[in-house]
């Protein structure tokens, strides 16, 4: 499902050589859509926003939608593919979108334009504006941004983010975590500060920067010598062409932050921690006992975090948070999620022989050919606890998604959407399919069947 | 040898008292030892090497240190510079309570304490003298918040006089990065204990232990940070709660400091490191070219902090730069006086990012020599290596001040107001370790700072005050028979040392060198 680049969470990845922390450079993120973040939001326990189109507009900011009331706001992200696939698959969504870099709002405005999605505002300004383009939202997502800014301007997104929430509303926060990447830092704010004075165009000064660095590293500089992640992160990057160098250095200074830090500045909005969203992070962390006996010994939540991802040295989180605390029961729980429809996204290998035990196979074949309750996942005596675990283990596998009811209008979009987002000179790593039915979209490379395709109305 | 006291649990508050103390640490009090560079006469010595011209040290001076923690050396440079007029800043009012008890039982008129906040003394500039020669900010910058460091460059641009000098001491990312989430964690778990943060610290220390020999792919942390974090069980709780429970723990990087005090209008000079402006030093000979081919002084000095993973740093800056000329510098550096501070030739190179500089003895010996019975300047040097450049000679100069040999000198002969005023302070410290402390200086007013002589000596020198013969052997059982009072032991090498003889020994050893400073040359011997 993660569309292309580096998704995949590798801090998950305990080995004794340390993997390197590597950016997310996806320019569509699935797990920041309100389809995936409302079913986040149950899967922790929490009662999720009515989700869009299944409310009369009840909103009172100056510019009203026209049907469903739905409001969401991103703030961050880059080039804009997750507001314009979200404003795409719920056309009656208001998706206001801001982004502090100049390039980044131009290229999410070109692509408003050429896919013709009304709905989507793009909102350039260095500063983030209060109020997110009025009216209050039912959800915010701030797509980096936080990692990326000083205490102080981290202090003012999460206020303007937490303030324009309903009640009820979720706030999504992904970040680069202070333990996935605070060793590298110092040597990336050198490379910045490299690029930064030298006057030629950035990617005529990269080779000299990046030579700076090596000049360093062969003198036997402590830091990049003696440090294995720091060593392993560098030669991740030296291995990267001049482009993907610059993707990878991103286009603000690298200033992590933990999950304790952005908890406890939402914490006065009245926002509560509901859970995480990333799809590594649906299925429960595989620590050696040891690990996790240190872990679940902590009861305050804040710590509990804290020493989760030291175990896990989690580089990135994605973090979802709701205004006030509205916690959904065991059973209901599990009557709503067994009530959800999903549809299998990805191949299922017969090979895969963790997969076989897993699913049944008359429910693979079902799931490569159209939605399927949760509930027929299994067989009818499994336990709901286990028929959940199984769900987040397909959904953290990428295997399957929930889908949401299609509309034509929706269709188009996504057809619209889908055409402009590909247009050369898009790298096919980064090119994408959008979906109505999955209310998101797939990997341009993602292999779907033909009925598939049209089951998801992802061209 | 730091001056930690114990508290009685009884003094414990919680947490709960620690709302107003905008994230830093303020329900345990912090006992810093005294740092003798933060004084006029060293800083402005270490600014006449870094090329700019010296403090005037011939008139009255205002000397104000912003986070004066319990104000030890802001008494330290008030008591040996009684001209200076002396202000100490804190928010903590169990700082300045401790710090005006310590300027009144020394009778230290020209030292003062206010209780403020860095946010209530850039709004308000009534608060304390309009303008200073020297700012301090030593353990405070990298452990308050963002909007405080603001604060603190704004009172600095208020009140630094043109020609001033600020010394910004902070804590940097190339030698505590990985230490970031462990500090953080710690600080949530003492958060969650609910005792006061010095008592909980080492069970919050224990339980990320823990996480470390379970396996966590977080650990081992960098060199440097693990040393810290091998040293956690036997970590002082105070110091601990300090270093690493503030709400705002964050080394920073140099060229995020250098610009900010830029704002201040204040430029960068170098390192509070006598070696600093020794460019052949800078880095070990494999990448010293590359720092040399810096494009620029911030650049060279993120190289260098990168180099040697650098912990901490200690920038001085000043307000406005001069051009001088050639000679107006070599003026300036044969004014340039230090003096001993007691200790016998050693084999131990001085310690730079390029590794060690050795001295050799045949060259140095006689210069320390000198150093035992009157001040050394670049002139001196002279007369006894004949052979030398002035400039071979100012570097020997600032090497002997590296290598602990030497400290800056005051400007002329101390008046007899220092003299007293030293005195008055030292007898403080005395009294302070038969009670218990461990202050590890005392006061002299020839360096118009401190001298370390760690606390035996500090002990020693009340024995010989108090009418004890000068006699090595005799100091050290007067000294260990009364700390045999208390039930308490001399440490030597982190040890505590039971054995009689054997501390005997290292006590005599010890009250050796302090009667080597003692003297019109140094320490005052009323």
């Amino acid at each position: 499902m993660r569309t292309g680049g580096t998704g995949a969470n590798p801090s998950r990845r305990a080995a004794a050589e340390p993997a390197p922390p590597r950016p997310d450079t996806r320019r569509f993120k699935p797990e920041l859509t309100p389809t995936w973040l409302h079913l986040a939001t149950l899967l922790a326990g929490h009662e999720p926003p009515p989700p869009p189109g299944s409310r009369a507009d009840e909103s009172p900011g100056p510019t009203p939608v026209a049907t469903g009331g739905y409001r969401v706001a991103y703030l961050g992200g880059g080039r804009g593919f997750t507001p314009a696939v979200t404003a795409a698959v719920h056309p009656d969504t208001d998706v206001w979108w801001w982004d502090p870099t100049l390039a980044g709002a131009e290229a999410a405005g070109a692509l408003r334009d050429a896919a013709a999605l009304p709905n989507l505002t793009v909102h350039q300004d260095p500063e983030v504006h209060v109020g997110l383009g009025g009216g209050p939202r039912d959800l915010v997502v701030i797509d980096g941004v936080v990692d990326a800014v000083d205490t102080h301007q981290r202090a003012a997104v999460l206020a303007a983010a937490t303030a324009a929430l309903r009640p009820g509303g979720l706030l999504c926060v992904a970040y680069r975590t202070e333990v996935g990447w605070t060793e590298v830092a110092p040597v990336h704010h050198l490379l910045r500060h490299l690029l930064t004075r030298d006057p030629r165009p950035v990617e005529q000064a990269v080779p000299d920067a990046l030579a700076a660095v090596d000049a360093l590293h062969a003198g036997g500089a402590q830091y990049l010598v003696e440090r294995p992640v720091v060593q392993a992160w560098w030669q991740d990057l030296r291995a990267r062409p001049v482009a993907e160098v610059l993707e990878a250095l991103g286009p603000g200074p690298l200033r992590p932050t933990s999950h304790a830090q952005v908890a406890q500045a939402v914490a006065p909005a009245g926002l509560t921690y509901v859970g995480p969203a990333h799809p590594d992070d649906l299925s429960p962390p595989r620590l050696p006992a040891r690990l996790a006996a240190v872990v679940d010994d902590q009861a305050a939540p804040l710590v509990h975090e804290a020493l989760a991802d030291l175990a896990l040295r989690r580089a990135h989180r994605t973090d979802v948070f709701r205004v006030g605390a509205h916690p959904v029961s065991g059973r209901d729980r599990h009557r709503r999620i067994d009530a959800l429809s999903v549809t299998g996204i990805g191949r299922m290998d017969p090979a895969d022989a963790s997969l076989r035990r897993l699913v049944a196979a008359a429910t693979r074949r079902t799931l490569t050919s159209g939605p399927v309750p949760v509930a027929d996942l299994t067989a009818p005596a499994t336990a709901p606890a286990d028929r959940e675990a199984l769900l987040r283990t397909l959904l953290a596998r990428d295997l399957v998604h929930p889908v949401v009811p299609l509309d034509d209008r929706a269709g188009a979009a996504a057809r619209r959407l889908t055409a402009s987002t590909n247009r050369s000179p898009v790298p096919p790593r980064h090119r994408i399919r959008v979906a109505a039915a999955l209310g998101s979209a797939l990997s341009g490379s993602a292999a779907l069947t033909a009925d598939q395709r049209h089951a998801l109305g992802a061209p | 040898m730091t001056g930690w006291i114990d508290l009685p649990p009884a003094a414990s508050t919680g947490r709960g008292s620690a709302s107003w103390g905008d994230g830093y640490v303020v329900d345990a009090p912090y006992f810093e030892p005294v740092l003798t560079d933060l004084s006029p006469a060293w800083l402005s010595f270490l600014s006449v090497l870094h090329g700019q011209p010296p403090l005037d040290l011939a008139r009255p001076l205002t000397w104000l240190d912003l986070g004066a923690a319990s104000g030890i050396s802001a008494c330290m440079v008030a008591a040996a510079n009684p001209t200076v007029d002396v202000w100490g800043f804190d928010h903590n009012p169990g700082h300045v309570e401790r710090g005006r008890g310590l300027a009144a039982r020394a009778g230290l008129a020209n030292c003062h304490f206010e209780e403020a906040s860095f946010a209530t003394l850039a709004a308000d500039r009534t608060i304390g003298p309009a303008e200073a020669d020297v700012i301090v900010v030593s353990g405070v910058y990298s452990w308050v918040s963002a909007a405080n460091q603001g604060h603190i460059r704004e009172i600095i641009r208020q009140r630094l006089r043109p020609g001033g000098l600020a010394y910004v001491m902070y804590e940097t990312a190339p030698g505590w990065s990985s230490m970031v989430p462990l500090a953080e964690a710690l600080r949530l778990l003492t958060d969650a204990d609910g005792r006061r943060p010095d008592q909980a610290f080492h069970d919050a220390a224990a339980a990320l232990q823990a996480l470390a020999e379970a396996g966590s792919p977080y650990f081992p942390l960098g060199a440097r940070e693990q040393v810290q974090m091998d040293g956690w069980p036997d970590a002082d709780g105070f110091y601990a709660a300090h270093e690493y429970l503030g709400h705002h723990f964050g080394p920073l990087l140099f060229d995020d400091v250098v610009h900010a005090m830029g704002e201040a209008r204040c430029s960068y000079l170098g390192q509070v490191d006598a070696t600093d402006h020794l460019a052949a030093y800078w880095a070990p000979p494999a990448v010293i070219d590359v720092v040399h081919g810096a494009p620029d002084p911030v650049t060279r000095e993120l190289y260098r902090d990168l180099i040697g993973q650098r912990p901490l740093r200690r920038d001085l800056y000043r307000r406005g730069l001069q051009i001088s000329t050639p000679l107006q510098h070599q003026t300036a550096l044969a004014d340039l006086q230090v003096v001993g501070l007691g200790h016998p030739f050693r084999d131990d190179p001085v310690n730079v990012v390029a590794g060690g500089i050795t001295l050799d003895p045949a060259f140095y010996q006689p210069l320390l020599g000198v150093l035992t019975t009157q001040r050394l300047d670049i002139a001196t040097i002279l007369e006894i290596h004949t052979d030398w450049t002035f400039l071979d000679a100012a570097v020997a100069l600032s090497l002997l001040v590296a290598a602990g040999y030497a400290a800056p000198a005051a400007t002329g002969r101390p008046s007899p107001d220092a003299v007293a005023a030293c005195d008055r302070l030292t007898g403080v410290l005395i009294d302070e370790n038969r009670l218990g402390a461990d202050h590890a200086t005392v006061l002299s007013p020839v360096a118009g700072s401190a001298v370390e002589v760690d606390s035996v000596g500090v002990l020693a020198l009340g024995e010989l005050w108090d009418g004890a013969a000068p006699d090595p052997g005799e100091l050290a059982d007067r000294v260990l028979d009364g700390l045999g009072h208390q039930g308490r032991l001399i440490r030597h090498e982190r040890e505590l040392v039971a054995d009689r003889d054997t501390a005997r020994t290292v006590a005599a050893e010890r009250t050796a060198r302090l009667l080597g400073l003692l003297g019109p040359h140094q320490i005052s011997h009323p």
